[in-house]
């Protein structure tokens, strides 16, 4: 079976483009390790009040650091769109370079 | 109003405590010290990050059409496509966290006036009575007939304070069950699909066929150690080869039992020591929750794959409970175990010796402490930041933990279970330094022998060394005392008693009888009550478990003994 592959390099590129600026509106720009205010009792001394600080802690960093790793994704998928369309660029005027 | 500090609140709680109720100060204070202000300032981080999330999938989305147009096949704006759904999902899981908080604080907030509202009622109540503080009001109001009203300004101002108290557990507890979910979850699943056969590596890889290992990823945090191991494959001392040997096995264990498996400590043993060997089972690389486990006596590392079903037990009901938290379970054979010698490798008389009277006290836990100091910093180097490191052992294992925290290691919680002491290092859960004793958990049944002011003599070793009592406290204070002040987990024995009545035949033995019966009671007691599968299985399991994801809300706590 085949199949007709048809792409538009601009295009790609603006794709590209698009999902770069994407990447950098994803990113938190928070450090790693950021102090959390709450400590072990500041909600109170029950045990609830002290999962939910420790949680929170957790929590909240982790959140920063899936948006920072989804902003690094998107930034590489942008990257290989990029080379993808170098790749198609290059494809396409090898075959049809004139003949020595 | 003042607060609960004032004049008039302190005779309020006084005369309450003098009519033997709770102190409503107490309760006073637990609401009006709540730093609400913390929590809203944290989760406006959280709040911020949503925006993100939703602007930058929003971004993502103006780029699959571009794409689509650009690429005639699917592949590609596909694969973005679920970029920006991992994003959404991400963002749906912070979005419930950040109002849960901000419900959170409207409550707390809300309760902190109404608490202060209260205290300037009851105040005001009392000195309409005529009652001027500082005067003590108990006394005051027996002098001027007023005990009635007194009594219902307190006791009313204990139970609207109680409601209140209510209110915030109330929503205290909705925020923590939408905590129990990682906003990083769907992105991470986007990245890397678990693979089948080395659960939490990144590239999986058939176990190394001489040592059993499987490595983890690009980290090879345990390279130097599985060097080691793979030396003394070699070796011709058998002390060296029974214990690689030994580890070989319990890798192999571990691999099978966890997918990924880790030789996070390896000391090779020799003619006078039993050598040292810790294993994770799961990727400590990549743990939200870490635990740290330390055996009992006559535990040896040659027999440290005895030990790893018990390790992936509390994986995997860990996971069980908190499916989006990863856990790692290492088991640790990092000091020298009294009774080891029993069924460790082959050692000279003399270190034999030694490591047999080793178990009258807690000198080998203080000094296995030190090393469990060292060993965990460098096992929180390999783990994320975000990671909590909870420490447990069984029996004497739980004395050697409690010493590691007492000398400094950096735990998250302690879990000590059937423990025979919490070592001389200690006198209450409140001497760790770093650690306050909420975060302190003691279990042990109320019918192990051990945990009741016996020593540790026949957990191993029964039927080769007498019986041993002693009068002070070797192995230091009882954790499960209530004087200690740790959390007492409310469980009971998996096993049921054994009744055991000797008849020795004896004419007038009827003292001798009962004596024998006690003793074999006793032994009876110890062999079926006192067993580390003992205290990891059922609801003392599930319990450990939950303190291992941090959901202290779920663990039930009784007053000491």
């Amino acid at each position: 079976m085949t199949m007709e592959l048809m792409v538009d390099t601009a295009l790609i590129r603006q794709a590209a483009g698009v999902l770069q600026d994407a990447a950098s509106t994803l990113d938190p720009g928070c450090a790693p390790v950021w102090d959390c205010p709450l400590t072990d009792g500041s909600l109170g001394r029950s045990a609830v009040a002290r999962e939910v600080a420790g949680a929170a802690a957790r929590r909240v960093l982790q959140a920063c650091a899936a948006a920072r790793s989804l902003a690094a994704q998107v930034g590489e998928t942008a990257a290989s769109l990029r080379n993808s369309a170098s790749a198609f660029d290059a494809a396409e005027s090898s075959i049809i370079a004139p003949p020595r | 109003m003042t607060g609960p500090g004032s004049p008039a609140a302190v005779a309020i709680g006084q005369a309450a405590v003098a009519m033997g109720l709770p102190n409503p100060m107490e309760v006073a204070d637990e609401i009006l010290q709540v730093e609400v202000d913390a929590l809203q300032e944290w989760f406006t981080v959280a709040a911020r990050i949503r925006v993100l999330l939703w602007q930058g999938a929003e971004r993502i989305a103006d780029a699959i059409p571009v794409l689509a147009a650009g690429w005639s096949r699917p592949e590609p704006h596909a694969a973005i496509g679920r970029q920006r759904e991992a994003g959404l999902a991400g963002r749906d899981i912070i979005s419930r966290q950040v109002d849960a908080a901000d419900e959170a604080v409207a409550t707390l907030r809300q309760s902190r006036v109404l608490a202060d509202s209260e205290l300037s009622a009851a105040e005001s109540a009392a000195l309409g009575l005529g009652w001027i503080p500082p005067e003590d009001l108990l006394g005051w109001a027996i002098g001027h007939q007023a005990l009635g009203p007194v009594a219902g300004i307190v006791g009313t101002l204990q139970q609207r304070l109680n409601d209140l108290l209510a209110r915030n557990t109330d929503v205290l507890n909705v925020l923590a069950m939408t905590l129990r979910s990682d906003p990083g979850d769907p992105i991470e699943q986007l990245v890397a699909p678990r693979p089948t056969t080395a659960v939490g590596s990144m590239i999986p890889v058939d176990p190394d066929p001489r040592t059993g290992a499987v490595p983890v990823g690009a980290t090879g945090i345990d390279a130097d150690n599985l060097s080691r191991l793979t030396a003394d494959l070699q070796s011709t001392d058998i002390a060296v080869l029974a214990m690689a040997l030994g580890v070989q096995q319990g890798l192999q264990e571990a691999a099978e039992q966890g997918g990924v498996a880790q030789l996070l400590v390896y000391e090779s043993a020799n003619s006078t020591s039993q050598g040292r060997a810790a294993i994770s089972v799961g990727d400590v690389t990549t743990a939200d929750n870490v635990a740290v486990f330390a055996p009992g006596v006559s535990s040896a590392p040659v027999t440290i794959a005895q030990g790893i079903a018990g390790a992936a037990g509390i994986r995997d009901e860990s996971q069980r409970q908190a499916p989006g938290d990863r856990t790692a379970v290492v088991a640790w054979y990092g000091y020298d175990i009294p009774l080891s010698a029993i069924g460790g490798v082959p050692q000279t008389p003399l270190a034999t010796t030694k490591n047999l009277v080793a178990a009258l006290d807690d000198g080998a836990a203080r000094d296995g402490g030190a090393l469990m100091v060292d060993d965990l910093a460098r096992f929180r180097q390999w783990a994320p930041d975000t990671a909590r490191f909870i420490g447990m052992g069984f029996s004497m294992g739980s004395t050697t933990v409690s010493a590691a925290a007492a000398q400094g290691a950096e735990f998250d919680d302690l879990i000590l279970l059937g423990s025979p002491g919490a070592s001389t290092q200690v006198e209450t859960a409140g001497d760790y330094p770093g650690m306050s004793a909420e975060h302190v958990h003691a279990l042990s049944y109320d019918n192990d022998p051990i945990t009741t002011a016996e020593t540790d003599l026949l957990a191993g070793g029964a039927n080769i060394v007498p019986r041993f009592t002693m009068s002070d406290e070797p192995f230091g204070p009882d954790p499960a005392n209530q004087d200690f002040g740790a959390q007492v987990i409310d469980t009971t024995s998996n096993n049921p008693d054994l009744s055991i009545s000797v008849n020795t035949g004896a004419v007038g033995g009827f003292l001798t009888d009962a004596l024998a019966s006690k003793l074999a009671g006793d032994v009876g007691d110890l062999m079926i009550h006192h067993q580390e599968s003992n205290y990891l299985s059922g609801r003392s399991l599930e319990a450990v478990a939950a303190l291992v994801n941090g959901r202290y809300s779920e663990v039930p706590i009784k007053p000491g003994r």
